[in-house]
């Protein structure tokens, strides 16, 4: 039901530690590959048995009662999870064990892939304080007053689409070509119609199911590396907050296609050469979605408050790619302006007074 | 206190740079007072007689068009004998019905290079009656294209101009001897600037505009840089080798032609320099600098 990762020697909560790759216990510091990870054996009396397989059945009737908040408990505690109705994996209020609600995690709504985190939280600490601290458009004394959060890590409920493509463009496209005679210069200008139609495959766009994660930005924090794409395994998410995906692939299917319609409108246009102008006269592009895939891809995210105002910081969890909000402040911008301005300008008179 | 220190620091550089590039804004469009200036006293000649200074027994006067009878013509040439030794400026007068196709700065130019004119070298100024156009042209040469500045240029050229319209002619000579000499021995103040130094308004506004879109891009990038920007494009997920072009088709249409008459007059002269129809400072067909400048009457 709630599924929580002990330690083999000590027994405390062993989370995914990114430096390493694998299930790390804070506490004795020991390692282990995910792949090796048992379940330590219940020494349970078995009366307990129908006891446990009763909380079973509620988990799934909440998905036919909209709205509930499923109330779950920790394994190691006992102590009330609070989530919502998305949440996978979160950390118990009360002893800190991070909590992965297995229950959500599998049959049909199994994600199919992950992307580890390979940035660890130290190092996005240090991102984001070298980050702030750059300070050339921020107000002064930003880095001293902005309250800073807790840094969490999350993976983020992504579709993944592959499409096959066919793109069709017909376009007018000119050449020139100049004759020079004593007293004129002629311009002859050829017109062409050109058609051409290339195809291509599309793999693994991506699109965010997260309703909470907003869209445009997490299609900033792209590209994620596929090469670190590996078969889902709930261990991944011990240690990080997780989410169940919103919206299911159908519902984001329109975003993808658009998207991808776009960039084979692009193929087509990129591949008419050597003409001076094209003018697009007919786009036309067919798309067969071929497979759609449930991943879970990582990212750090920081609210931190400044002057009242809420401000995010996101780093791409893997290539750490960072994302952010700041402050501006209008002075700085303006003073800088004008210092700009006012080099350059006096560069270009210098120029001219002493070069022409 | 830091805070209030490095505020005012900042603002002490701004303005340091700002007064910087204000300087040579400045002198371009200072004014040229106008001879009143200088003072009538030193050169009142009333007697044209020949002076034992006189070097050099060349005509100064060359009167092909006949505006000038004997006499007049002889004045002319002692004035600008005698003025010239007094300055160190050789003075030459010119008048032509015709420049036959040459520009008038090109045939005076090479008028006054062909004659070699001009005191320790080069230095003299060659007024051009062009009675044909009814123009006329300054030209300058070795020292006397520092002292004739464009403002400087342009008041002698009115001046002249002015008799000229009127019938003038011998008047208008006179003053482009005395005139001459005056320009040529006031210092040249520092607020004015020779001709092929100025730097026309119209380059000023395009440079500040420049300035400002080049500071407001860099700011920016800048504030890109902090943000963050979309950077998956359409080969992001491309698969490699699945990209083909099927179908290719490149049809002809039709060929359309545009006509431009070139316009030999209208072309730059080698080696020229400054800017308006005035001309600046140039080199010559002969390879010899000279400035100057014209008007019509």
């Amino acid at each position: 039901m709630v599924q929580i990762y002990k330690c083999p020697s000590c027994g405390a909560n062993m989370t995914f530690d990114a430096q390493s790759q694998q299930l790390s216990c804070p506490y004795c510091g020991r390692k282990m590959p995910i792949s090796e990870y048992k379940e330590p054996k219940q020494k349970e009396p078995e009366q307990k048995e129908p006891e446990q397989k009763e909380p079973e059945q509620p988990a799934h009737e909440e998905q036919a009662a909209s709205g509930t908040f499923k109330m779950f408990h920790c394994p190691s505690c006992g102590a009330e999870l609070l989530t919502d109705e998305y949440t996978t994996a979160t950390f118990c209020n009360y002893c800190g064990s991070s909590a992965l609600i297995e229950s959500r995690l599998e049959g049909e709504d199994a994600p199919e892939l992950v992307i580890p985190f390979q940035i660890t939280k130290e190092k996005a600490r240090e991102a984001y304080l070298s980050w702030a601290k750059r300070g050339l458009l921020t107000p002064p004394g930003f880095v001293s007053r902005a309250t800073v959060e807790k840094i969490s890590g999350l993976y983020v409920p992504f579709w993944l689409y592959d499409y096959n493509v066919q793109a069709f463009i017909e376009a007018d496209c000119t050449r020139t070509r100049v004759q020079r005679t004593k007293n004129e210069e002629i311009i002859y200008t050829d017109h062409f119609d050109v058609q051409r139609e290339v195809h291509a495959t599309y793999e693994k766009v991506p699109a965010d199911a997260s309703e909470k994660m907003n869209d445009a930005l997490m299609d900033k924090l792209e590209p994620f590396s596929y090469d670190k794409l590996t078969p889902f395994k709930m261990e991944y998410l011990s240690g990080f907050f997780a989410e169940k995906y919103n919206y299911t692939s159908g519902q984001l299917r329109e975003r993808a296609d658009a998207r991808v319609k776009e960039y084979g409108a692009r193929l087509a246009m990129d591949s008419i050469r050597g003409y001076e102008m094209i003018t697009p006269v007919r786009e036309d592009v067919n798309l067969q979605l071929t497979r759609t895939r449930y991943a879970m891809l990582p990212v750090w995210m920081l609210n931190y408050r400044y002057m009242g105002k809420d401000y995010m910081f996101t780093m791409n969890g893997q290539t750490g790619k960072i994302i952010g909000e700041i402050p501006v402040s209008k002075g700085k911008v303006a003073a800088y302006f004008v210092l700009i301005t006012a080099l350059i300008f006096g560069l270009a008179m210098a120029f001219f007074y002493f070069f022409l | 206190m830091r805070m209030i220190r490095r505020y005012i620091s900042f603002l002490a550089a701004v303005a340091l740079t700002l007064g910087m590039c204000c300087a040579p804004v400045y002198g371009f469009y200072y004014d040229d007072p106008g001879y009143d200036d200088f003072g009538y006293d030193s050169y009142d000649y009333d007697d044209y007689g020949y002076d034992s200074y006189s070097a050099g027994s060349y005509d100064r006067v060359y009167d092909m068009y006949g505006l000038f009878s004997a006499d007049e013509r002889s004045s002319l040439d002692a004035m600008c004998r005698q003025y010239g030794a007094d300055c160190g400026l050789d003075l030459i007068i010119v008048t032509a019905g015709s420049t036959g196709g040459k520009s008038d700065m090109e045939y005076a130019d090479d008028f006054y290079d062909a004659h070699e004119f001009g005191y320790e070298g080069e230095t003299g100024v060659l007024l051009l009656i062009d009675m044909g156009e009814r123009q006329i042209w300054i030209s300058t040469a070795g020292a006397a294209i520092d002292q004739f500045t464009e403002e400087r240029i342009d008041s002698l050229v009115d001046e002249i101009a002015g008799e000229l319209a009127d019938g003038d002619y011998y008047e208008g000579c006179e003053t482009f001897i005395q005139h001459s000499c005056r320009y040529f021995t006031t210092e040249v103040s520092a607020g004015e600037v020779r001709r092929a130094r100025g730097v026309p308004l119209g380059m000023i506004c395009v440079s500040l505009a420049a300035a400002m879109a080049i500071a407001a891009g860099v700011l920016y990038a800048l504030y890109r840089s902090y943000v963050g920007t979309m950077t998956a494009d359409h080969l992001t997920y491309l698969q490699e080798n699945t990209l083909s072009v099927t179908r290719s088709g490149d049809r002809f249409l039709r060929t359309t032609m545009a006509v431009h008459r070139l316009d030999t007059a209208n072309r730059s002269r080698p080696g020229g320099m400054g800017g308006g129809p005035g001309g600046g400072v140039h080199t010559s067909g002969g390879g010899s600098t000279h400035g100057g400048g014209g008007g019509s009457f």
